[in-house]
């Protein structure tokens, strides 16, 4: 009995369109953490504290006036509402990156880890704003007029995935960039990066920024699934998943956040469908937990680098050529044959 | 400062009573020497005589106590060391160390491009920009023989080919005056020649240059002018020439080193 109702939840619609909305939020979180703690090497642990405000902020601008006991209620729009949330987002991590980023990495995690907290906190206590520890119960959400409840439901899964696909568009150009090159550069060597002319402590600001106007745009897609906002929602568990699925899937490479996401979410998603009787409960919510430790231990036991790696995605030069680049190597092979040089090699090393 | 004037005339960089302690340890005491394009410049002296703190305070890694450097007629003394290196000042490390987890061609690529969010990722402007790297890195990596590597991870190269890696990298943001600390270090003896060469291109090709090295007789053969160091000082100075044949120098150099 216990079997079926596991299999018949697998066999629900609801089930995996759920699981598939869940992935393509936590993915584009993720991808967005990795160009900041992969390739930047700022090791955010308060990424969901980025995500609080871009909530708060797209709820209490597009809650109809009057709805909720709250002094602020303008009743936006929705897509006002959703570059509100991008804007505020981008403000606060302006002003949380302009301290934070002095610290070096250790600090700066434990930093981002507080704000977030901080956040949470004011979310519990300036009731008058965020309606407290209730939060808002019902949240806007767009289309809501052109389709039924079940066809709603689809479209916003669409919807989430298309942001999810504009987000990994954009770190794969990343990744290729000047930019992308001078955010590993300076996180793998500072002094080195700074001698190129790299202006190390504007490009952190930038980055930390860019990213919080990013997961600011996520927010309001995580919403309209959730389809309320509390301070509970908040809480460091979410930062832990994406590092979690990040290490998973290979930190640094550009894929592996999609990779990693799916297979920790799909995981645990499942370990939470085994039904247990009552007297159990208590240790299958203990296993859930000791089941994510378990497949991170597996992995980095045999592939450290995680499932993709960063040598993956950066390595040969033949990978990331692109078209121009082939016109650049093509004249540089023609101007060496033409180079009355010898042979050069590479006899001096030792 | 006056006299400092006419004597920096045609100078490319100078520095003006340059002094730096670590605690109570004076690492650069009042050290004045103006660098000329035209010439090799070399800056030799014992184990922790300051030669790269010096190095350290012309681009701007350490600021100095007092003091102040001047370059192509500006005053850089106090700027971040980005800044001094979009004026024109590139520099090597004495440990190349490099960028770990990129290719030789990847790390290539890092000078030169445009690095801020924005301007980093405009399409045409990123496009024509990879490009034109890509052309002066296969340049670059041709002359100094190191072709035959560029998809090799920088920290796999050998010790050598490390220090020439750092060499061609640095030439990469185009620099017109160019540090480079022990470039010999590490390079096995049967290549020096082939290094003094490449460096002697290097120069010729406008690029003002001044080296740190302890292997003398390299030192002597590919600089044109020498400072010697010692606790912080410049104690002597003159052609490899002169250097050779000083007794002072004989005594603390080659005596401490010997
Ligand atoms: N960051 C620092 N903090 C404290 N002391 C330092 C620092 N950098 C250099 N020193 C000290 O300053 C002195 C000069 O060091 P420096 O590295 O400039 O010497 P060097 O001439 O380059 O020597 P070497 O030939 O060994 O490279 C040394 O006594 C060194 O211990
Ligand atoms: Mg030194």
């Amino acid at each position: 009995m216990n079997t079926l109702a596991a299999i018949s939840a697998l066999g629900s619609p609801t089930f995996w369109m759920s699981l598939f909305m869940l992935i393509g939020i936590y993915a584009a979180v993720t991808m967005l953490l990795n160009v900041e703690a992969g390739w930047g090497g700022m090791w955010d642990l308060g990424i969901v504290g980025l995500l609080a405000i871009g909530s708060y902020t797209y709820t209490i601008v597009t809650n109809p006036p009057g709805e909720f006991d709250v002094v602020y209620s303008p009743g936006w729009p929705v897509w006002a509402g959703i570059l509100a949330a991008m804007a505020t987002t981008g403000i606060v991590a302006f002003l949380v990156g302009l301290p934070a980023l002095r610290a070096r990495r250790e600090y700066f995690l434990i930093i981002t880890f507080a704000f977030a907290e901080v956040f949470r906190q004011l979310a519990i206590n300036l009731r008058d704003v965020t309606h407290g520890t209730v939060g808002f119960s019902s949240v806007a959400r767009p289309f809501e007029s052109f389709f039924e409840k079940d066809a709603l439901r689809g479209v916003l899964l669409a919807v989430t995935w298309a942001a999810a696909l504009l987000v990994y568009a954009l770190t794969r150009r990343i990744s290729r960039s000047g930019y992308g090159r001078a955010l590993r550069a300076m996180r793998d060597n500072e002094p080195v990066a700074l001698s190129l002319g790299i202006r190390v402590s504007w490009l952190r600001l930038q980055t930390f920024v860019l990213v919080g106007v990013a997961v600011g745009g996520v927010a309001p897609l995580y919403l309209w699934w959730l389809r309320y906002v509390a301070p509970s929602v908040f809480e460091p568990q979410f930062t832990f998943t994406a590092w979690t699925a990040l290490v998973l899937g290979g930190i640094a490479s550009r894929s592996g956040a999609v990779l990693g996401v799916g297979v920790l979410l799909l995981f645990t998603e499942l370990v939470e469908l085994i039904d247990v009787p009552p007297e159990f409960r208590n240790v299958h919510v203990a296993v859930h937990p000791l089941a994510i430790g378990l497949l991170l231990v597996l992995v980095l036991r045999f592939r450290p680098e995680g499932l993709l790696s960063e040598r993956g995605t950066f390595g040969a030069r033949a990978r990331q050529t692109t078209a121009l680049d082939g016109a650049g190597a093509a004249v540089a092979s023609r101007l060496r044959r033409l180079s009355l040089r010898g042979d050069s090699g590479n006899e001096e090393a030792p | 400062m006056t006299a400092t004037d006419k004597t920096s005339s045609g100078a490319m960089l100078s520095t003006h009573g340059l002094y730096k302690a670590f605690g109570g340890n004076v690492a650069v005491h009042d050290v004045s020497l103006d660098l000329y394009p035209d010439r090799i410049t070399a800056l030799i002296g014992p184990n922790g005589a300051g030669k790269t703190t010096l190095f350290n305070i012309i681009t701007g890694y350490e600021r100095p106590d007092s003091g102040d450097i001047t370059f192509d007629g500006n005053r850089v003394g106090g700027m971040a060391p980005w800044q001094i290196s979009r004026r024109g000042v590139a520099r090597t490390f004495q440990t190349p160390v490099g960028f770990p987890t990129m290719t030789l061609w990847e790390s290539m690529q890092v000078a030169g491009a445009s690095h801020a969010v924005l301007t980093g990722m405009l399409t045409t402007r990123g496009r024509r920009e990879t490009a034109k790297l890509s052309r002066r890195a296969d340049e670059i990596l041709d002359h100094l023989g190191l072709d035959k590597l560029l998809d090799t991870p920088v920290d796999e190269l050998a010790a050598g080919d490390r220090k020439l890696a750092e060499l061609a990298r640095q030439l990469m943001s185009q620099p017109r005056l160019l540090l480079l600390d022990e470039p010999a270090a590490g390079v096995n003896p049967g290549a020096i020649s082939r290094l003094s060469d490449l460096i002697r291109d290097v120069h010729r090709s406008g690029i003002a240059l001044m080296i740190i090295d302890h292997n003398l007789s390299f030192v002597l053969d590919v600089a044109d002018y020498v400072h010697v160091m010692a606790n912080g000082r410049i104690i002597a100075e003159g052609t490899p020439e002169e250097i050779a044949a000083s007794p002072l120098v004989r005594q603390v150099y080659m005596g401490v080193d010997a």
